[in-house]
């Protein structure tokens, strides 16, 4: 059984929010005790926690707009996208085997 | 003011656009020592520690170099760099790369998202001023060449 420390590393190894070398959680999107709390919402399922997460980091990139500023650029809502595409991936990670199944259907042919 | 969550987003952008093509450098901040006459002598401080920084060179690098304005010639500097929102660095701090000398020129006030500066390039035959390397006019070179 991983710790709750290893639980939390492993947590925001998967969500991108590793904490920096010579930083603290104060440089990612997510404190501590906000990792805690999904991981409790999410009855220490770590592939809920992270669905979880990414929604939480989806609800902030939505807030986010592309930029131009003089030459530079920042295609920002690029951001939404991608977490979209997490919060669908751990989405259908997080669901039990049995949430799908096979179809099985007739073939008709022409002739 | 920018919001918190998205001066996180734009700080890790810069740090992407910085970490593909990265220099890594140590600042030597300018000093001043007073002689015993009374005046002062240009030399370097202690060098900081290293910091990750891009050059990034300004596309009329080999062309004439200033802008005419009614007031004169403003110097345009031939490259830029860039770092993180706090890196260590101020007007006339220098550094070496690559066997060649830098200094910085200036530097954009704002910097909540990225610390922007002009450099100086000095290429690898003129350092800053430094104790080592005698400065024409605060130290009293005379001989500085095409003076007669």
């Amino acid at each position: 059984m991983a710790t709750l420390i290893e639980q939390l590393t492993q947590l925001r190894a998967v969500i991108g929010e590793t904490i920096p070398s010579g930083g603290s959680a104060e440089d990612t999107l997510f404190s501590d005790n906000e990792l805690m709390t999904i991981l409790t919402a999410a009855g220490e399922n770590p592939t809920i926690a992270a669905k979880l997460a990414w929604e939480q980091k989806a609800a902030h990139y939505s807030n986010l707009v592309d930029i131009t500023d003089g030459n530079a650029s920042r295609k920002m809502s690029d951001l939404l996208d991608n977490a979209m595409k997490m919060v669908e991936y751990y989405g259908s990670a997080a669901k039990p085997a049995t949430a799908t199944r096979t179809r099985i259907g007739r073939v008709r042919r022409p002739w | 003011m920018i919001p918190r969550a998205e001066l996180i987003v734009r700080r890790r952008l810069v740090q992407a656009f910085i970490d593909v093509d990265y220099a890594e450098v140590k600042f030597t901040p300018p000093s001043r020592v007073k002689n015993e006459d009374g005046s002062f002598q240009e030399t370097d401080g202690v060098t900081l520690a290293a910091q990750r920084i891009r050059l990034i060179p300004a596309n009329r690098r080999f062309a004439y170099m200033a802008t005419n304005t009614e007031a004169g010639e403003i110097d345009q500097w031939p490259y830029c760099g860039i770092g993180a929102h706090d890196l260590r660095v101020a007007d006339g701090y220098h550094f070496q790369y690559r066997g060649t000398h830098w200094q910085v020129m200036s530097i954009e006030p704002d910097n909540e998202e990225r610390t922007l500066f002009a450099l100086g390039y000095y290429g690898d035959g003129r350092a800053p001023a430094t104790s080592a390397t005698p400065h024409p006019y605060i130290d009293g070179v005379t001989d500085v060449g095409g003076q007669g």
